[in-house]
């Protein structure tokens, strides 16, 4: 081989891909040519090498894991969307939500059993609160009792929202002939989502959100969000991790396992990839549903690495693990950031208690946590805060966060029905900023105020893109991608008709 | 925040494959389209637009338009381009027009800010920075693809190959053409400079 030759491929050779006859031959070079030990390895191969992993170190996304999941969920959604609106004929049945009664009992029935064993039609039922259990055209199901579906071919679908916090449903809502499924827990943000899929052989069952308990004739397991169950045909269940079957319990122990190993040696190596390699492990464990460990990534929370703490945050909302919530309010009077990150948290789980903290930021100078906070303050419905939120919608400027700023409090204004500001919020429907019209559509919608019929309309076929954010907890116009079909949307559901 | 510890599953199948598992009705295999490119997109995006946030909604943008019409991806082994292609048009519009694609979707208040990002790196280094990025967006995408999974996914040519559905030749002569083109041009320079 020639100097030339080798240096031609001495980035390849330093990566160790080439196939070993090739690296023999550069080895036997650079033994007799310090020349080229000394040049091509040295400053050139290693230079370039270390400078484009650099390079490509600096530009990857900070927060990937949270991008997946916004990535993932906005794809999820268009599926469902689809699949949805892809069916032809719809059996609806009327439930109503019973929201005071018994805890044990999430819903009730209006109509019973007009579906019965049909396999042409689509088993679709809705609630007025978004909930819904739904079949494809092709499955048997049918409805045994109140809260109590039997399938018995196919597929369904259940997303339940709940108006009360964390009810329980303590009885076997889903039975297949393999498995029985009881709701045990909702999310902290009060839903359970799940699917349910018999394809013959095995029972498949994905968690979205929520615990279940799924109970097999040879046992039963307990899942969670992030997680799926499969019952075989023997009526053994098992865990694993959702979106990646191949991953049994107990590949997932060891997983968990690496993961937390990494956690509990963090403050033992100095070297620079630690800190990334924490944070690799906290979302490893995130993807992994891995609740049961909160314990470990809360820890994190009281480190001196800011990105740890951050990690910790979304980890632990990500879980549903409330439990810390108190320890996550503490970190509210600390960096910019970190405040933010734990206002997000503690929205996610649900944690209304630490409402007045949250407030305070409602009038802070940094706008990211002003906005945070003033939609915190409409998800858990703090209507003495309308005052405050009211003069969000006045301050000035035309940045990215001043918008955001008016996007939520619009937004958080709707939530908590604040009518008198609908002319306020109607100014907005000519902001230049795209999501700053479309969130002042939505809030119109959910202050139903008729009266801006006229001005919404003229929006219809705004064709700029927006999707209503996730944690909105009316789901009924779930599925835009523009601020025209928001408005057309809001529209119909004011009963205004377009011609 | 994502690196082969955590994804060695996810080559498993080549990008064609993934494509027409998703078409004959597997969303789920869609998912693993974002896994393996979100994080290059994001790169690519991030040196036109800037702006953090506004890279993640074109990412996503991108994921999203793809997904909706992945029946018009008529060459499913070329889904890597067509995806660099179609995310470049959208960073060209967001460009051109920053109000339209302003927020491509909607960032719901739960989320949040990447801690770091280029503009923040230390002072110095800018200038190599600036040069290698220069140097790498003229490159064609293929090879831009194939140093992004090696140097920012850190995949061996065995898994880029896997990845992409090619001999693991091509791979490495890609790799080997633009460490040829970079090599000149970044190191020769830096040695001048001193």
């Amino acid at each position: 081989m020639t100097c030339s030759e080798v240096t031609q491929r001495i980035e390849l050779y330093l990566l160790g891909e080439m196939d070993q006859g090739e690296i023999t031959l550069v080895s036997q070079h650079l033994d007799k040519c310090p020349r080229c030990r000394n040049q091509a390895v040295e400053k050139r191969g290693k230079a370039l090498l270390s400078t484009l992993d650099n390079y490509y170190q600096k530009i990857r996304p900070t927060a990937s894991e949270e991008l997946s999941s916004r990535i993932l969920q906005s794809i999820d959604n268009e599926a469902r969307y689809r699949e949805r609106s892809s069916r032809s004929k719809v059996v609806k049945l009327w439930l109503t939500a019973l929201a005071g009664v018994a805890a044990a009992v999430l819903l009730t029935v209006g109509l019973y059993l007009l579906v019965g064993q049909s396999e042409s039609k689509p088993f679709e039922v809705e609630l007025s609160n978004g909930s819904f259990i739904k079949a494809p055209a092709g499955s048997v199901v049918s409805q045994l009792e109140t809260n109590k579906f039997r399938l018995e071919k196919g597929k369904m679908q259940v997303y339940l929202k709940s108006d009360k916090k964390q009810p329980a449903v303590d009885k076997t809502f889903i039975q297949t002939p393999s498995c029985d499924i009881k709701i045990l827990e909702f999310d902290p943000n009060n839903s359970v989502d799940f699917e349910v899929d018999l394809d013959g052989e095995k029972t498949t069952i994905q968690i979205f959100s929520g615990v279940l308990e799924v109970t097999g004739k040879q046992g039963k397991v307990i899942a969670q969000r992030n997680q799926a169950v499969t019952v075989s045909s023997d009526g053994t269940p098992s865990v694993y991790v959702r979106d990646d079957p191949r991953l049994t319990s107990a590949e997932r122990k060891a997983r968990i396992e690496k993961a937390l190993k990494m956690l509990e040696g963090r403050n033992k190596s100095v070297l620079d990839k630690t800190e990334s390699r924490v944070v690799i492990a906290v979302s490893d464990l995130i993807k992994l549903g891995a609740k049961e460990h909160a314990k470990e990534i809360a820890e994190l929370l009281r480190s001196h690495v800011p990105i740890w703490k951050e990690a910790a945050l979304i980890a632990l909302a990500e879980l549903g693990a409330r439990e810390y919530a108190k320890e996550i309010a503490l970190l509210l009077t600390d960096n910019e950031g970190i405040a933010r990150s734990a206002i997000i948290a503690l929205t996610k789980l649900g944690a209304s208690e630490y409402l007045s903290k949250i407030a305070v930021f409602l009038k802070s100078n940094d706008m990211s946590r002003r906005a945070q906070a003033v939609w915190a303050v409409g998800i858990f419905g703090g209507k003495e805060y309308i005052k405050e939120i009211l003069d969000c919608l006045q301050i000035s400027g035309n940045d990215q966060e001043t918008k955001r700023v008016k996007r939520a409090a619009s937004l958080s204004l709707g939530m908590l029905g604040a009518k008198e500001a609908a002319g306020q919020i109607a100014l907005l429907l000519k902001d230049e900023s795209a999501f700053v019209r479309g969130s002042a559509v939505l809030a119109l919608g959910l202050l139903d105020a008729k009266e801006y019929a006229k001005e919404i309309a003229q929006l219809i076929n705004d064709a700029s893109s927006y999707s209503v954010p996730e944690g909105l907890k009316n789901k009924k116009y779930k599925s835009t991608d523009s601020v025209g079909s928001v408005a057309r949307q809001v529209l119909k559901e004011m009963g205004v008709n377009l011609h | 925040m994502r690196g082969r510890e955590t994804d060695d599953a996810n080559v498993e199948y080549s990008d064609k494959e993934l494509v027409r598992l998703c078409l004959s009705g597997q969303k789920e295999a869609f998912s693993r389209l974002v896994l393996r490119y979100q994080g290059i997109l994001y790169g690519f995006v991030i040196l036109r637009v800037k702006e953090p946030n506004i890279a993640e909604d074109i990412v996503q943008d991108s994921f999203l338009r793809a997904y909706r019409s992945l029946d018009k991806c008529t060459r499913p082994e070329g889904f890597s381009k067509w995806i660099f292609t179609l995310t470049s048009n959208l960073c060209k519009d967001y460009l051109k027009n920053p109000r339209r694609t302003e927020i491509s979707l909607d960032r719901a208040p739960i989320s949040s800010e990447p801690v770091a990002h280029p503009q923040k790196r230390k002072a110095g280094s800018e200038e190599r920075f600036a040069r290698v990025q220069s140097l790498t967006e003229t490159l064609p995408y293929e090879m831009q693809i194939v140093l992004a999974m090696k140097h920012q996914e850190q995949m061996s040519c065995t898994e880029i190959a896997r990845a992409l559905g090619k001999p693991v030749g091509t791979v490495t002569s890609l790799l080997s053409r633009a460490y040829a083109i970079l090599r000149e041009k970044v190191i020769e320079k830096e040695r001048e400079d001193k």
